[in-house]
């Protein structure tokens, strides 16, 4: 129909050249950003594998004259990495896997009742999206002492298990926005057929949302590698997870004698950044595709 | 019978509710309500945490005295704080609704786009930016960085003279130009959000405006942005809570050192100040939005 209408006009040209004008200027903003993207990724792998030399080298910056993985192998004993990763997996992987479950369903209850005091409940919940971990992260972990979970991984677990995690708020946010747009017949008759709620909510509001629960499940995980607030803390060294080594690093560096500004800095920090991030990565790139294709389905209501 | 039936269900419903939320209610009681009253209780007073358990001293405003008066860093540390905000925020919304809109539309390689654009989402955090920029701007390749950021062979300072742009809007650009790689590696959760949200906009009023023969100029602006409107909410407050969180601002480093001096009562004096400021700001921003920006488009 509309086609024909271009047609009859003679505007075909008119309408396709342009098309093709924007479609390039697309691409070409695209790529743009694309290389600021990725630059700094790049940037910190070339430096983590230069050697003294190739650091001093100035006419070579991309791709350098001599290497070595020398860089690797010093940061991996420097931070220590098999145990800070041991605790990492053991106290804040668990935590996402805990909060993504917990958090789907508080946000169920929220979705799907009307319920007294709801406006002060919605208001509390977007006031914990607000308020920033900084702001009571120092009574938190004094809190965590009165209660001997100090330096223990319950001072993960512990927030998550009640839905109030490491942005737990967002993650409700999410999954209850995904909710309010899930159809509620299958619920209902499910309420006919005899069913509570909580058994309405794991045979049927759970198993449709694993759309959400990818998007959700990917940003808790990469949420929690991440935070080292709370894991500084109320942690003690001996146990502190990745995140927290990795806050420390200047400071380890310093105690082995190399300083900022130094070549082996950027190198050895280069390097320690890389294995930080390697997991989260390497694990996107299998999961990317879910993902993205996730994000449109979730549904976020205008 | 027909009538009381209902309102019996749903009664019963609210009671549900609660079987729901109960556990997020003790958990927001001891992990979250608890905790702020306490950090705003220390703000008022001296801390020491002993071997015996935290013991504190009430000492009225006086923390907020010091910070506010005799701490010559603080007011200078509050304002590069707030400037910072104020130039990254719009700046973040703006690029990323742009990319958002822009990888929302059909074409080839979306999907690795995509992937690329929200890489930053997994590998973004505090620690590694903060290092990697400290890396990268003390060793000698520092020129190469700047280099790169300005494209080499772009200097947009000319630019903007060449375009006669009025002084604030050029510093404006040259401040968020700068800081490119910091702002653009932030705005990957925005670009997800706001692709949440432009899925949930209807075909339908695509369809309807393109046979109106809307431009795609006019889609945007009369149908985009509306149905955007809670999406556009949450990216700002997030937006705003990730600028005021983030390791490298000015203030909370203010705060840290202050607690790593074990000077708790200060740091937290600082921190409260700061974020009741933002606080107001973030109400009035969301005030005026609510009330002008989404009362017009209805």
């Amino acid at each position: 129909m509309l086609k024909n209408k271009f047609q009859f006009n003679g505007n075909i040209i008119r309408r396709k050249v342009p098309e093709i004008v924007i479609s390039l200027a697309r691409f070409l903003f695209l790529i743009i950003v694309g290389y600021i993207v990725l630059y700094p990724l790049l940037y910190m792998l070339v430096s983590a594998i230069k050697d003294k030399e190739a650091l001093l080298d100035m006419e070579h910056i991309w791709i350098p004259i001599s290497f070595s993985f020398k860089g690797f192998s010093e940061a991996f004993g420097l931070i220590n990495f098999g145990n800070a990763l041991k605790q990492t997996i053991l106290v804040q992987v668990l935590s996402a896997a805990i909060e993504v479950f917990v958090c789907s369903f508080i946000a169920y209850g929220f979705a799907r009742f009307k319920f007294k005091g709801k406006p002060i409940f919605t208001f509390l919940l977007i006031l914990s999206l607000l308020i920033p971990i900084q702001m009571y992260s120092l009574s938190m972990s004094i809190n965590f002492r009165n209660l001997h979970i100090f330096s223990t991984p319950f001072v993960y677990w512990l927030p998550s298990l009640f839905g109030v995690g490491i942005r737990s708020g967002m993650m409700i946010f999410i999954y209850q926005q995904f909710f309010i747009g899930l159809p509620k017949e299958l619920e209902d008759a499910a309420y006919i057929d005899g069913a509570g709620p909580v058994k309405t909510y794991f045979s049927i509001a759970l198993p449709s949302s694993s759309v959400v629960i990818t998007t959700v499940a990917v940003l808790s995980f990469v949420w929690h590698w991440n935070e080292y607030h709370l894991a500084t803390l109320s942690f003690l060294s001996e146990d502190a997870p990745l995140s927290m080594v990795m806050n420390f690093l200047p400071v380890y560096l310093q105690q082995v004698g190399i300083y900022k500004g130094w070549p082996e800095y950027s190198t050895l920090v280069s390097a320690a950044c890389l294995m930080f991030i390697v997991i989260p990565l390497v694990l996107y790139m299998i999961f990317q595709r879910k993902f993205v294709r996730s994000i449109d389905r979730v549904g976020i209501t205008g | 019978m027909k009538n009381r039936k209902p309102k019996g269900l749903e009664t019963l419903k609210s009671r549900y509710a609660f079987i729901f939320l109960a556990p997020w209610i003790v958990g927001m009681l001891f992990f979250f309500i608890m905790p702020i009253v306490q950090s705003a209780f220390f703000s008022f007073s001296q801390i020491s945490i002993e071997i015996e358990g935290v013991r504190t001293t009430f000492l009225g405003l006086e923390n907020f005295e010091y910070i506010l008066f005799k701490d010559t860093q603080y007011i200078d540390d509050f304002i590069a704080a707030i400037t910072d905000m104020l130039i990254s925020v719009p700046f973040i919304l703006v690029v990323s609704l742009i990319l958002a809109v822009l990888l929302n539309n059909e074409f080839r390689g979306r999907l690795f786009f995509r992937s690329l654009y929200f890489m930053p989402v997994i590998i973004a955090s505090g620690v590694v930016l903060d290092l990697y920029l400290g890396a990268a701007s003390s060793n000698a390749t520092e020129v190469a960085v700047n280099d790169a950021v300005s494209f080499g062979m772009i200097d947009f300072s000319e630019i903007f003279t060449a375009l006669n742009l009025p002084t604030a809007i050029e510093n404006y650009l040259s401040v968020a130009l700068d800081n490119l790689f910091m702002l653009v590696w932030q705005s990957g959760i925005q670009i997800i959000l706001f692709i949440a949200g432009l899925q949930s906009i209807p075909d339908l009023l695509y369809e309807v405006a393109h046979v109106e023969g809307a431009t795609k100029w006019e889609e945007f602006w009369f149908i985009t942005l509306p149905m955007l409107g809670r999406t556009m909410f949450l990216v700002i407050v997030f937006t705003i809570v990730e600028n005021i969180t983030k390791s490298n601002n000015e203030i909370i480093a203010h705060g840290y050192n202050f607690f790593n001096n074990l000077d708790y009562g200060r740091g937290s004096a600082s921190l409260w100040f700061y974020f009741l400021v933002i606080g107001i700001i973030m109400a009035i921003i969301l005030f005026l939005y609510n009330k002008v920006f989404l009362k017009r488009w209805s």
